[in-house]
Parts: structure tokens; sequence; C-alpha cells
């Protein structure tokens, strides 16, 4: 994989030269050792190496690999999509598939085979032409170890039966059956070349994952890799060679910051250019002081959304009064959503009702609606259910309390204080919060405990983010399949099932998307899940660039490569 | 007792220290809430089979003890094993952290020592008077002050003016040496004083209170009654036999050192031991845990025994101690 003719450690592309490691380490000795003469020299610390057409963005998250088929964080996701064409990419506000690597495509009629025509011009870094032959054998290696090595990767190649090349500029991608959404999950697959990777994907193709990456390793995408060092950047440079619009910027880099308060300091002093994506509940109290500073902020209905789950197994052990759904709809009446988006999002986000997000367009149906925070009317219903306050307040379902421990997920921002107001309005119902923080392993655990049965968790609050801006990257969440992964509900319905693997498999728009509001209503209806709020995207810029562009995946994503595309420095 | 002997008994002893550490860290880190595989299996369609195949690739679907003697077989060729996140060997995704992390340590430690001491040596110099009050006041309150609290303020204070986070400005193109180490020092400077800040209290106060101590001792009385000059006292008699007890200090903290700083390494960006240590905890990357707190381990255990070969050699009485036993 690497080129690199440093003496590098044992590992094939090791990230650290033992060289520059020595290096570094006779500079710490010196810089215990010499602190007078080292501050005296701070001020000569040479000039940086960022010019106008350097972009410097910063992250939260970290880079865990830039390998795609180890890479969990989405920041890695985001870098390597820059290191890669794509046969197609997603443009605009709306995320209209385009032609990328390809130049055109072209659809069967019973919808099981695309037949893509490539772009002539595209080469490998290492001077190697890109042709189809490197497309069909990363498609074929995705579906091949997809339950393996490639499994991260397989929700992209769902339904592919296999990829041919009848010449260079050809390719061929077969389904077993059609999917709705195929072209919008090819954009999410990057091309790698035949020529590297054939080592590493044979036999069970547990070379895949082992495959390390340097300032030598083969890219074809708009960029190139120029430096990777874990926890810190991900320097990358323009590939002369692209095969896409010429851009403006010759060097990009993605630092990566510890504490999102240090990275706000950070563009402040002009050490970034941008900052990629902003939780409002952590800075959204301080975009003023950033305006006054002369950085701007923008904003866009995003896709991250916050959530209560409910519980629904039957086979559950306690509270089984949540099993109800009156119980959870009057719970949910009991939440006052309108106060999380303006305490919580200073406004910077929106009540939620259905499991698909507004972001995601015309998938999304307006008719579904959050309860309205309605007190009297949910205490209404629990009296009416039998449910008595006790002497202290709190009801009691047959011969338990209505107090429950809800988990909470350490990562969600704001989620103390989500909590908070779930609390304050359930006390008023008789109903008491116990609020149990947990991080997300410890999370996934005691949401599906005792090993994987759901049997004790009866309440958790988190968030997710989609993969994609396809209405199937959540609905997909809450199949019976998904339980063990995604769905926190252990809610299972056959209808709902069915309904997913039809609209998944439906090539008519509008059939399509009625099948996805039935689906919407039908969730809704069951309350297994209580949407909460819709957070914004929100990123911040200095000065220094034009052409900033927002969306609801924040303006450098793994979903669009559009918006670093049209970017201009100043 | 023959050196050798002690010398013996003392490394089997230090081994023994670290078998059993090894050891509970192994089975704490198991017992921990939260699996690996549960995270790393929660993507879209990630199946049952994904959750077994990753269980079978990480060793995790053997027994406790299997994977317990598995991992000290590991241990016992020099192998920490490979990290489940990044799929690299331990040893070099450590090796990184800890080349990192001891510029920083380094730096920290040297400013908590010089302050602590100094202080230390004024306040017990002046007992009882302000000097006295205000150093052990200082020093407390720093002491208790959360680390990451008092980084973020220096962070706010000093931003625009020193880096607010990483090693080096990554930026910098082909730096000579000499610019490189310019740019560490600039962007050591907030996490090192942080560090500093937080940990010259214990010097503080320890020093104070040992030279509280001596200078009540007879031979300084005796000293004194000489007529020799209240500062000559100080430096020739007192300070020499005060300073022994922040050895030990010294190298408890030394060995620590390895263990990085784990809210500083955070909010400066740091990309040392402290955040690796965290982020692994975090993925419940057992490999990494496990190397990264058996390094540390090694670190205290070893800079221990080192601290202790130091006080012997520094004072005789010790040394004649060990000899007579």
């Amino acid at each position: 994989m690497s080129n690199n003719d440093d003496v590098s450690t044992e590992v094939p592309g090791a990230v650290l030269s033992r060289r520059s490691m020595l290096f570094r380490l006779g500079v710490g000795g010196a810089v215990v050792a010499g602190l007078p003469t080292l501050l005296a020299a701070c001020g000569d610390s040479g000039s940086s190496g960022s010019s106008s057409s350097t972009l410097r963005i910063g992250l939260t998250s970290e880079m865990d690999s830039l390998n795609p088929f180890v890479q969990q964080s989405a920041a890695a996701v985001i870098a390597t999509h820059m290191l890669y064409p794509t046969l197609l990419r997603l443009e605009g506000d709306d995320f209209t598939v385009e032609p990328d690597l390809a130049d055109d495509y072209e659809v069967s009629a019973d919808g099981t085979s695309i037949t893509f025509r490539l772009k002539t011009k595209a080469a490998w870094s290492d001077g190697k032409p890109v042709t189809a032959r490197d497309a069909a054998f990363t498609i074929n290696t995705l579906v091949q170890h997809s339950g393996s090595a490639a499994a991260l990767l397989a929700q992209y190649v769902v339904g592919i039966t296999g990829a041919e090349a009848p010449d260079d500029r050809t390719l061929v991608v077969r389904y077993s059956e059609p999917i709705a959404n195929a072209l919008g999950l090819l954009t999410r697959v990057v091309i790698l070349p035949e020529h590297v990777w054939t080592e590493p994907a044979s036999g069970d193709g547990a070379g895949l994952k082992t495959v390390a990456y340097d300032e030598g390793t083969v890219c074809g995408g708009q960029f190139v890799l120029t430096k990777y060092t874990p926890k810190e950047i991900v320097l990358l440079k323009a590939h002369a060679d692209w095969y896409g619009e010429k851009q403006s910027i010759s060097t990009l880099g993605f630092v990566t910051y510890g504490a999102p308060d240090a990275m706000i300091k950070a563009l402040e002093a002009s050490e970034i250019d941008a900052v990629a994506l902003l939780s409002p509940s952590t800075v959204g109290g301080s975009l003023e002081r950033l305006a006054d500073r002369g950085l701007r902020t923008q904003q866009a209905p995003g896709f991250v959304m916050n959530n209560l789950y409910f519980n629904v197994n039957p086979k559950k052990t306690q509270h089984r009064e949540l099993l109800d759904p009156q119980v959870r709809r009057a719970l949910s009446m009991g939440i006052d959503r309108a106060r999380i988006v303006e305490v919580v999002l200073f406004g910077m986000g929106e009540v939620a009702g259905s499991l698909v997000y507004p972001a995601m367009g015309a998938w999304h149906d307006d008719s579904v609606v959050p309860d309205a925070f309605d007190i009297a009317a949910a205490n209404e219903i629990l009296d009416g259910l039998g449910l008595a306050r006790g002497s202290d307040g709190v009801r009691t379902a047959g011969a338990e309390k209505m107090s429950y421990k809800v988990n909470l997920a350490s990562g969600l921002a704001g989620g103390d204080r989500i909590l908070q107001i779930i609390s304050d309005g359930w006390k008023q119902l008789g109903v008491e919060v116990k609020p149990n923080t947990l991080d997300a392993a410890a999370m996934i655990d005691a949401i599906s405990a005792p090993d994987g049965k759901y049997l004790t968790n009866d309440i958790a609050v988190w968030g997710f983010l989609p993969a994609s801006p396809d209405p199937s990257a959540v609905l997909d969440h809450f199949i019976t399949d998904s339980i063990g992964g995604f769905n926190n509900c252990h809610y299972s319905d056959p209808d709902f099932d069915r309904a997913y693997v039809e609209q998944n498999a439906t090539l008519d728009v509008d059939e399509r998307r009625s099948l996805v509001y039935d689906m919407q209503n039908r969730f809704f209806e069951a309350r297994a899940m209580l949407a909460l709020v819709y957070v914004n995207a929100l990123a911040a810029s200095g000065p220094k660039l034009t052409g900033y562009q927002m969306s609801g995946f924040g303006p450098f994503n793994a979903v669009s490569r559009d918006q670093v595309t049209q970017l201009r420095l100043a | 007792m023959a050196p050798l002997r002690v010398i013996g008994r003392r490394l089997a002893g230090a081994g023994v220290l670290i078998w059993l550490a090894v050891t509970f860290d192994f089975f704490l880190f198991r017992l921990a809430p939260g699996n690996p595989v549960d995270q790393m299996s929660r993507i879209p369609q990630g199946s049952r089979q994904l959750q077994d195949q990753l269980t079978r690739e990480f060793g995790l679907d053997q027994p406790m003890v299997v994977q317990y003697v598995r991992y000290l077989e590991q241990l016992s060729q020099g192998n920490l094993g490979v990290s489940f996140v990044n799929r690299q060997p331990v040893t070099d995704n450590l090796i990184d952290a800890i080349v990192n992390t001891l510029p920083l340590v380094g730096l920290g430690l040297l400013i908590a020592i010089v302050l602590g001491i100094g202080l230390g040596i004024l306040a017990g110099a002046y007992r009882g008077r302000p000097i006295d009050h205000g150093a052990v006041t200082l020093a407390t309150f720093m002491y208790s002050l959360p680390p990451q609290w008092i980084g973020m303020v220096l962070l706010f204070l000093f931003a625009g003016t020193l880096p607010t986070g990483g090693m080096v400005d990554q930026f910098l193109i082909d730096p000579t040496p000499t610019q490189y180490l310019a740019d560490l020092g600039r962007h050591l400077l907030l996490p090192a004083l942080t560090l500093g800040l937080v940990m010259f209290g214990q010097y503080t106060l320890i020093m104070r209170s040992s030279m509280v101590e001596t200078l009540s001792d007879d031979y300084v009385l005796t000293a004194r009654a000489k007529g020799f000059r209240p500062r000559y006292v100080l430096r020739r008699h007192a300070l020499r036999n005060a300073l022994l007890p922040t050895v030990t200090l010294i190298g408890l903290s030394i060995g620590a050192m390895v263990g990085g700083a784990i809210l500083i390494e955070v909010v400066f960006s740091w990309p040392g031991v402290g955040r690796t240590i965290y982020d692994s905890i975090v993925a419940r990357d057992y490999p990494m845990m496990q190397g990264a707190f058996l390094v540390f381990t090694v670190s205290v255990v070893l800079f221990n025994l080192l601290a202790d070969a130091a006080y012997s050699l520094l004072d005789p009485r010790v040394r004649r101690a060990g000899a007579a036993r």
C-alpha cells in the first residue's frame, strides 16, 4: 500500500517512522531540558504552510482510521470520500444523484441492472488509469465479504449479486431484485484500485482491515493523502489528475480537537478556517460572540434527531404498564418539546413527530405532528387507566411505582437538560424519573440487558444521525431484524417489516412515498419511540471562505463532496 | 543482606505487582458494562452474523480464562496485541502516544517541581507568617481545582497568543529543527503550565512540612547556635535533608508521566497517552486498554524502585538500615 521510502516500523505504512520518532524524542528531551532557550525561540516559530489555497477544517470527532473497511467515525468517512472516486454523488440541498466517475448510467426496465459508462480521464495517484475493472473489483469484494471483513460497507451493496466490466469504460451492476435507493447507495461506495487491494482482498478478506494509510497511499479522488497522524490531522492535497471540476483549494486539512470549546477558540484565533459541524446545545449561547469576532455561522434543518425510546418487548419483566400505547401517549403529552428546542437547542431545531426528518424533503409526512404538551389531558388518560397517585404523588401501576430509571447517553449533546425538561413534565403527571447516564458502550448494554434479551430496560434517551438522506436509512432502524442493533425499542411489527421491504423495492417514487408515509404514521401511532426534536446542522467559518454551503449533514460530509468543490478562498 | 539479594527481592516483588495489576486490569475491563462487538456491529443492517464474526475475530468467543492465558502467552513474547479499533499493533499506537506525552508531562512536572519546592521552602522557612499562609492556601486551592477547568481558563485567556490545541502546527511545510522546536514549545506551554499548576501544590505541602520538621532538628539548632547565618543554615543544613521526601514524590510523578494527563490532553487536543487511554476506554478497545495500563503500571513500579534506590544513595541512614536487615 505504501510507497514511502522512509525506514518505517514493522507495519507497512505505519504513520511514524523510527527516524522521525527518534527526532521527536530528542526534541521532547530538548524541550524539557532547555525551556529558557525554547521560550526565547518562541517568537520565531517559522511560517505556517497555510496559504490562501489551504483550507483547515476543525473536527471534534476523531479519525479512527482512513481504511473504509475499519472506519466508523463520521469524520474519517468524510476524509476517505475525498480520497477515492465514486460512481455517483449527491448534489444540492435536495441530494440529487449526479454522475461522478460515471459519465452516464442507465437503469434496466426491470430495475435489476445498472450500466455505467465511466470517464476516460480518471487516473490513480500512481498514474495508472481508473477503469471499470476497479469498480467491478470493489463492488464484488464488498459483496463477497459482506458478512465478514466488508460488513461495515455491506449496507451499500444490498441486493447486488455482482458487477462486471465488459471493457475499461463499461460497468454493469446486477441486482437480485429492484432496489429503490440503489443509486443513492452507490454514492457511498468508494472505488478502490484493484492493483493495490487485490492481495488484501484474497482469501477470507481479513487483509482488507489491516491496510494502513500514509502519504504513499494510492488514491484517485478529489484529493490525495499527504499526511495522516491519528488524533491530529489528515492532510490532503488536490489530486492533479482528478477527473472532476477544477477546484481552488490545493490543500485540505482536517484537524482533530478534543473539546468543542477549544475548537471554537482555534477558529477565533484563525488557527483553522472552518469547523465541520457544531452542536447547537454546546455553542448556541455563544453565536453572538462568534459574529462579533467576524465569524460566520450557518444552519440548516439537520439530520440529528433526539429521541426517547420505550422498551416495548412483550417479555419485559418490569414496568409492564409501559407496554400500553395509551400510557406511552400520555407520557408523550407530558414532554414539552418546544421548551427543549428553546432551552437546549437555543431555538436551532424543530419539535419532532415523525421518524422521517423534514430534512429528507418530500419523504417527510407533514401530517405526522408530535403530541401537544398537555398535562391535563395526559393526567386524564393516566387516571382513566386506573393508575392512581400514591401519598407521595407518584402513580402506581400494579405493585410498582411509576418511577423509571431512564438511561441517558452521555454523548448526547444537551442530554442532561433534555432529561430535566422531561422530568419536570412527568413530575406533573405523577411519574418519577431517575437519570442513569452511560457512555455509548454501556448504553447499548443497558438497553438490551440482560444478554441481548431486552428485559430490564424501561426507557432510554439517545439520538441518531442516519448515514444517508434516504428514508430507508431511518426506517430500517425499527424493522425486526434490527433488534440487537439500532432498534432500541425492541419494536417488532410484521406489517412495518413488510412495508419496509416493499418500499425498498418500489421504483415508482410516488408509490414509494405513499408506503413511506404509511410507515411513518404506523410507527408514530405505536409510540415505541418518541421523536423529541430535530436538531439543526450548525457550522462556523472564518472570513477567508466564500461559497460555504450548508446542508443537513453540515458543510463537509461523506454524503456529498459538492460543498468542498464549491468553496473558494479569499 | 547482600545488595544483590535486596535488588533481587525488590525486582521479584515488582514482577508480582505487575502481574497482579495485569490480571486485575484484564478481568476488570471485561467485566465493565459494554463491549466492543456491540458497538462495532451497531450499524445499519448489522447482523447477528457480524456480531459472531467480530466476536470470533477478537477471540472473545473463548472462555475468559482461555483469553487470559492467551493474553499472558502473548505478553511473554512481548506482543501487546492488535487494536480492535484501527487494527494496528498496540505497541505502535502506544509508542506514538508515549513519545508525544513525554515532553508535555516532563515540562509540566518541571514547572510543578520548581514552583512547588520553591514555595514549600519559603513557606517552611517563614512558618506562621503571611507568606506561609499564602503559599499553603494557594497550593491547596490549585491542587483542588479540576485540571480541565484550569486548562479551559488558560485556553480562553491565551487563545490567539498561543496555540489552542495540538502538538505542532501541522501545516508547517518542512520545518527546520529550530522551527519545529519553537513550534512545539509554543504548543507545549499552555498544557504544560496547566499540568504544572495542578501538580505543584503537593510539592509545596510536602516540602513545607519537611522543612518545618528539619528546621526544628537538633543539628539545625546547633548550627544556628554556632552563629551561622540563617540563609546558610537553611541552604547547607536544612534544605538537603528536607528534600528527601520529595525524591519519593518525584519518583512517583515520573512514573505516572507515562500515563499522561487524560483531561489536559483532551482539552488541548494533545495526542498523547492520556487521550489514547480515554479513546480506548470509550471504544472498549481491550488490547489498547490493557497495553496502556500495562505500560503505566510498569512505569510507576519501575520509577518507584528507582526512587527507593535514590533514597538509599542520598540518605546513609536508609542505606545502613537496609544493609542491617
